[in-house]
């Protein structure tokens, strides 16, 4: 549930951000004031983007706060932690606010808009999770410790007891029934966020400069 | 409607062959009007004869499929801010935002013109009763065409454009 939270913040504004003036005919009041179209875009595009970082810095400030005791004995660095503090879940409301604009403009319908970026936000955020997370940056490896020979003696998913690798909070990829132990070390958490929090950021500009670009080309005459 | 009597044989507005398709069909086609300034001009046609295409044309709202506008002898291209604030509109359907005051309505107006004449709106407004406090979705319809209008005038375009008219008939005229 906590998953999608992000994108329903982010679909919700950006949905109707476009679409309820070509709803409700007010973009002929809007678009015919001395403010040419793709100007008048731009800086409700930098408001509401700002509101938004507002928004989602509170949020995680305070899952933060509430997480605090729990992270210090699993770490950040987790799935189900990561996605929840630092810098991505202000990206990934901004990722959703990005796609939805996009669609307000292209299907001119708020409801719709919502719904078709939101299936496109959810599917990059799982894969960008579960396919490109765990290689961020090259894992590091070990062999297996000897308490860990036999079958199931160490764990490899969120415990409070110290992992395979030893230290709290190291991301385990491939536990001790792989014979090999990779593991992200819990001392990536920023630079991971860093990265993650880019790539949501990049896509919400690709999809909000798309939208300014669109419409001013509508509005700049050809002829 | 065109304000102002300077411009020495410029029209106000000038259409060259101007067109625009939907899709396969034309919504209007090879139109060519001249307006002189000063003048008051009227357009009259049946049902999906092309004159709100023709309008959205001339305010820049929509872009000609092909053919040109000018407005007071400069050709409108691009949209810019110069262009935008030589014509004022009002739509047929009297667009506003519903949930904003006649004041909040007009603070957009002020903010997004630059030529905008607070003194008009604020008299008209206290002309025709209707209180700046009022929200929008509470005024009768012909009280927001009244909102509508004002908007458009306060503009100080020099060029004024009305679509449909005839709702507005009830109101003082300026």
């Amino acid at each position: 549930m906590a998953l999608i939270v992000p994108g329903l913040i982010g679909v919700l504004v950006g949905g109707s951000l476009i679409a309820r003036e070509l709803e409700h005919g007010t973009w002929r009041l809007a678009w015919s004031q001395s403010v040419p179209r793709a100007r008048w875009l731009a800086v409700k595009l930098a408001l509401v983007t700002g509101g938004l970082i507002v928004v989602g810095a509170a949020m995680t400030a305070v899952i933060t706060w509430y997480r605090a005791p729990m992270d210090q004995l699993t770490g950040r660095l987790q799935h189900n932690i990561f996605d929840y503090e630092g810098l991505v879940p202000t990206a990934y409301i901004l990722c959703a606010f990005g796609f939805a604009v996009l669609a307000g403009l292209l299907i001119r319908r708020s409801i719709p808009a919502m719904v078709a970026a939101f299936i496109p936000w959810l599917a990059i955020r799982l894969v960008v999770e579960f396919v490109f997370r765990p290689h961020f940056m090259t894992p590091l490896t070990m062999g297996l410790p000897a308490s860990c020979q036999s079958a199931s003696g160490c764990s490899s998913g969120i415990s409070s007891v110290p992992q395979v690798t030893g230290h709290i909070g190291d991301w385990v990829l491939t536990g001790p029934a792989a014979r090999v132990i990779t593991y992200q070390p819990a001392d990536r958490f920023w630079p991971f966020q860093f990265i993650e929090a880019g790539i949501f950021v990049a896509l919400t500009a690709v999809a909000l400069g798309a939208t300014i670009w669109l419409l001013h080309r509508r509005a700049v005459w050809t002829a | 409607m065109t304000q102002h009597d300077a411009g020495g044989g410029v029209p106000a507005l000038r259409t060259d062959r101007l067109g625009r398709r939907y899709g396969r069909a034309w919504g209007l086609r090879d139109c060519t009007v001249e307006v002189p300034v000063g003048a008051i001009a009227g357009l009259v046609g049946p049902n999906g004869a092309g004159k709100t295409t023709l309008l959205e044309m001339i305010t820049g709202l929509l872009k000609p499929t092909e053919g040109q506008v000018s407005v007071f002898g400069e050709a409108s291209r691009a949209e810019t801010a110069q262009a935008l604030a030589r014509v004022g509109y009002v739509a047929q359907d009297h667009p506003l935002y519903r949930d904003f005051t006649v004041a909040d309505t007009f603070h957009l107006g002020r903010a997004m013109n630059p030529g905008w004449d607070q003194e008009l709106a604020a008299s008209r407004m206290d002309a025709l009763g209707i209180p700046p406090q009022r929200k929008v979705k509470s005024l009768s319809g012909g009280q927001r065409a009244q909102v509508s209008l004002t908007m458009a005038l306060a503009k100080r375009a020099p060029l004024v454009v009305l679509d449909e008219p005839v709702s507005l008939r009830s109101g003082p005229w300026p």
